[in-house]
Formats: structure tokens, sequence, C-alpha cells
């Protein structure tokens, strides 16, 4: 460009120049007196400078195109550098927002990812706080490290196809923490797709709905036990009358036979049966009705010394000792209803032990609560059925209804205190109960 | 228990009278089992199968009943109506309430219009016996 300017000048310069010696010359030769000559020069003198007229319009042409050229070259650099200041700013901004979610997700949801083998790659924090899994210990893992065992293995299997299949699955799962606690998950897995629409990678964001799982089963109960407690009242009246009657009777018979006659024997082996039969229709009006308890300064002590004289008063008790150490506290009670949780944590340790050997019974107190220990000798509970023991008309007895424990503990719970187990490496089983001081109910 | 004998006579006109006892229930073994144990001992036990029957025992001129066993629940009658119109016609007279199955405000209602104790169903006769012994006492 500059060396066609350049150019462009010098031949201007050399337009002017010869136009200039042409002009002089024409005068030169006019007054030599050489008019044809002159007139000659005149014309060629004007050609040239008509050359160079039309010369520099096309330059100025040129230079005009070229201003302009460059006015929009100069804009278009204007308008580039703002698109990528624009572009720029929006993908800082993308990334904040990236930043941000992701800072959202990890603060509010549970989050891991996986290899497609299932090894878990990532886990957040809250992740490792709900597991009660370090992330060193959860990173290179299996998922299987916090199954519970809950849902069968067709649950887990339906998870692998969908998810396998490019598919995002969504359910609720209960898992088991690192120390043996059970909580609920809603847990969507989204697969990470590659060139090929296979998953190279999982994500699994989950939300913590253990308290939810836990008023639906409460409301559930609730509902099912105002079912069976409408249930129970009909059918209690419509059980226990004949029972009356037919204990009654057997006992009048009983009565009339000698002492050493084998069928009073027999008789007095109906009467058990009819007294277990009763045992259980109360149970269960217990559990379907449960009356609040009435509130008493009771003197532990004297429960302790009435429940196990009443469980020594069962010839089945016969060989069960039940050694009692520790203090006497004072706590708010329902006599009668401790009598009952007391009676039925010894009988269950005494079922345990084979109704042969000793329960020791320990009582205790923090500042604010009572312990009741009672522990056994037996073979302690399995740990696969740990998380059940609790569970209404769960039983691994021949005969029972499965609702002493959570009758015992939901007795507990409505005085304020809580009902807890241990199975101490040794052997054995050790039921705590946990009663607050003071009045709480 | 068959020393209750000495305790089982009643403050009626006749003073060596055995105390009257009515069992009301329509359940007819239970009846008959009460009977049998109450009479045991030397207690005059009169049934009755329903509320009407047992109120036949309060019309005037009816041998004076000491004490009745009544049910609850009764096909004809509800036993804590049918314990205080007995109250009402004989005021001197107990009752002890048999359920097979009450609330805790059944109870109370019962205890509240007079019954000296509610028994629940099924109960070992003995018991009974000690009850009633410690009503007539």
């Amino acid at each position: 460009m500059q060396t066609s300017d350049a150019r462009a000048s010098w031949e201007s310069c050399g337009l002017v120049l010869s136009a200039v010696v042409l002009t002089f010359a024409t005068f030169a030769t006019d007054l030599l007196a050489y008019p044809t000559f002159s007139r000659l020069l005149v014309a060629v003198a004007i050609w040239m400078m008509a050359l160079l007229i039309a010369r520099q319009r096309r330059t100025e042409h040129q230079l005009r195109q070229k201003a302009h050229e460059a006015r929009q070259y100069l804009e278009r650099a204007d308008v580039d550098a703002e698109e990528r200041k624009r572009a720029e700013e929006a993908l800082h901004r993308s990334l904040k927002d990236l930043e941000d979610i992701k800072y959202a997700l990890d603060r509010s949801t549970i989050v891991a990812t996986t290899d497609r083998m299932g090894t878990i790659t990532y886990a957040n924090d809250q992740f490792c706080e709900i597991s009660k899994y370090s992330r060193e210990e959860l990173i290179g893992q299996n998922h299987r490290i916090i199954n519970s065992g809950y849902h069968p293995h067709e649950f887990f299997q339906n998870m692998w196809r969908t998810i396998a299949s490019g598919q995002k699955w969504h359910a609720e799962i209960r898992n088991r923490a690192k120390d043996g606690t059970l909580y609920w998950v809603d847990t969507t897995i989204v697969p990470f797709l590659d060139e090929q629409g296979r998953p190279y990678q999982y994500i699994a964001i989950r939300h913590d709905i253990t308290e939810r799982k836990r008023v639906e089963t409460e409301l559930r109960e609730q509902a099912a036990l105002k079912r069976l407690g409408e249930m129970g009242a009909v059918v209690a009246h419509e059980l226990k009358n004949p029972l009356a009657g037919l204990r009654g009777a057997l006992e009048i018979i009983g009565r009339r036979m000698s002492s050493d006659s084998p069928e009073r024997r027999i008789i007095q082996e109906m009467v058990t049966r009819i007294d277990s039969l009763n045992q259980m229709v109360h149970d269960l009006l217990v559990f379907a009705r449960p009356s609040l308890p009435n509130i008493g300064q009771v003197l532990m002590s004297t429960v302790v010394a009435e429940t196990t004289a009443l469980l020594a008063s069962d010839p089945a008790m016969r060989d069960v000792v039940v050694d009692v150490s520790g203090v006497d506290p004072v706590v708010p009670a329902d006599a009668a209803m401790m009598k009952g949780v007391l009676l039925n944590l010894m009988i269950n340790a005494a079922q345990a032990m084979g109704h042969q050997g000793r329960i020791a019974l320990t009582l205790s107190t923090t500042n604010d609560h009572c312990e009741i220990r009672v522990a056994d000798h037996g073979p302690g509970i399995p740990e696969g059925l740990r998380d059940k023991i609790f569970d209404p008309f769960f039983t691994t007895k021949h005969r029972g209804t499965g609702l002493g424990l959570s009758v015992a503990r939901r007795t507990v719970e409505m005085h304020g205190g809580t009902m807890r187990f241990e199975c101490p490496s040794e052997g054995g089983t050790v039921m705590t109960v946990c009663l607050p001081l003071a009045r709480q109910v | 228990m068959d020393t209750a004998v000495g305790a089982i006579f009643s403050m009626g006109e006749n003073i060596f009278a055995p105390a009257r006892v009515l069992v009301v229930d329509d359940e007819a073994l239970i009846r008959w089992s009460l009977t049998e144990r109450l009479s045991s001992v030397g207690y005059d036990v009169e049934e009755a199968g329903d509320g009407a029957s047992a109120l036949c025992y309060f019309r005037e001129g009816a041998p004076r009943v000491d004490l009745v066993v009544l049910d609850l629940k009764l096909p004809d009658a509800d036993g804590v109506d049918l314990l205080k119109q007995i109250t009402r016609l004989c005021p001197t007279c107990r009752v002890v309430l048999m359920t097979a199955f009450s609330t805790s405000d059944t109870i109370a209602d019962a205890r509240a219009s007079g019954a000296y104790d509610v028994i629940a169903k099924p109960f070992n006769l003995d018991k009974m016996l000690q009850v009633v012994e410690c009503a007539l006492a």
C-alpha cells in the first residue's frame, strides 16, 4: 500500500514537472515565433494537466476508500473487542454460577460420583456426615459399604439395569451408617454419557428423608392402631368372656379332683393356656389402645422387688436368679407400667438364657436420669435381627405376639425416657431403660 | 379358703343367715363357676343372665341381696346404668363389677357410681372370692 502511494506521488510530481516545463516551453516557442509548435505544446500541456487531475481524483478516491475501510476495520475491531469482553464476562458468570450451584448442592444434598463400575470417585461433606465414613474410607469403595440389607437384591438389579442403559433412576433407599444407624435417602442417579451414548460416570444426588419416613411410619402405625383399637374392643369382649367362663369352669372341675389325679394336672395346664391366650389379647389391646401413665413418685427398689417376686412366682422361672445392685432412686413414673416394662425385660432375659442362670439388674443415676440395666448371659441378639427387635409383631419365639418390647419401649417413651440395647462381644444382651428424674410427661 | 365361712353372715334381718350374693352375667360358665365357688364357702348365691332378670331380685318384698357380682356389659343393659339402679333400689347392696374390656373412663365412672371394685375377666376365682369377702366385711 505504501509502495503504491509513493509511486503515485512520484508519478504526480513527474506530471506536474512536465506540465511546468511544457508551459515554459510554450512561452519560449511563442516568443520565438513558432505558433504551431507552441499550440502543440499547449495541447500536450493541457492533456498532461487533465491526466494529472484525473490521477489526483483517482488517488483521492482511493484514499477515501482506504479511510473508509480503515474506519470500518476499526469499528469492527471495536465490536470484536466488545464481543470478546461480553463472552469473557458470560463465561466468568457461568463459571461462578456453576461454582455457586456446586456449593449449594454440596451444602444441601448428598453428592457422590462413581465410575461406570460403581466405585466411588467423589463424596461430598454431606455424604461423609450422614454415612459417618471419612472421604478416604468412601473413595475407592462400592456403595455396598452403606447397604442396610433392607432392599431386596432385585431392587439394586433394577437400578443398575436402568442407569447402565443411560436412563435416570430415582428411589428412596434405606442405608446404614458406619456406626450402624439407619437413614433414608431420596436418591436420583444420573449417568454421564460419552459420545457413543455409553455411561462413563454416574452422579448420585441424595436427600436425607429419615425424619419424613419416621413421621410417615408413625402416621401409618397410628392409623393401623386406630383400626386395631376399634377391633380390639370387640374382639377382647368376645374372647375374654368365654375365656373367663372356661377358666372358672376348669378351676371348679380341678378342685373336685383329688390332688394326685393326673387329670388335675391337665386341668391346670389348660388354665395356664387360657392365661397365655388372655395375655396375648391383653398385649394387643395395650398396644392398640395405650393409656397415659398415671405419674407418681416411685421408689425404684419397690418396683424392682415386686417385679422379681412376680417373676419368682412363675414355676418356669425357678432356675432364674435376679441379682439387683446399685442405687435406689425415686423416679416420677407409673409404678404399674414400670413393673410391666421390667417384667417384660426380665422374662426376655430369662428366655434368652433358657430359663436358667442369673440376670443382673443394675440401677444407676446421672444428674438427670435413672438407668436400669437388665443383663443376661444368653447368646445375644443375632446381628440380622437387631434392627427389628422393637418392631411390633416381630418375635423369634414359638409363641408370642411380638408386642412385648414394642409396648415396653413405647411405655418408657411415654415417660420421657429411652430404651436401648447392647450386645457385648463377650455375649449376652444388655437392655437399658433410661428415665428422667424430673417429670417430663 | 373355706375359712371364710365365719365372715359371711350378713347384718340382715336374720344375722345368722348367710350373705346373699347375686351373680349377673350372660356367660353361663361364669355364672356357674362363681356360683359353685361362692356357694362352696357358704354364700347364698343367685344367678341372673341379663339386666331385667337381675332387677327382679330388687322388687318390693324380694329377699334382700347383700352383694351383686355384675358384668359391665349385658345383652339388655349397660352395667353402670344397672349399678346405679341397684344402688338406688338397695343402697346397702355392694356391687363388684366384672369387665372383659373397658377403658379407664368407664372404670372411673363405675367407681364414681358406687362400684366396690372392678375385676378384669378372666379372673382367678380365689381372687374374686377375696374381693367379695372384703366387700362384705
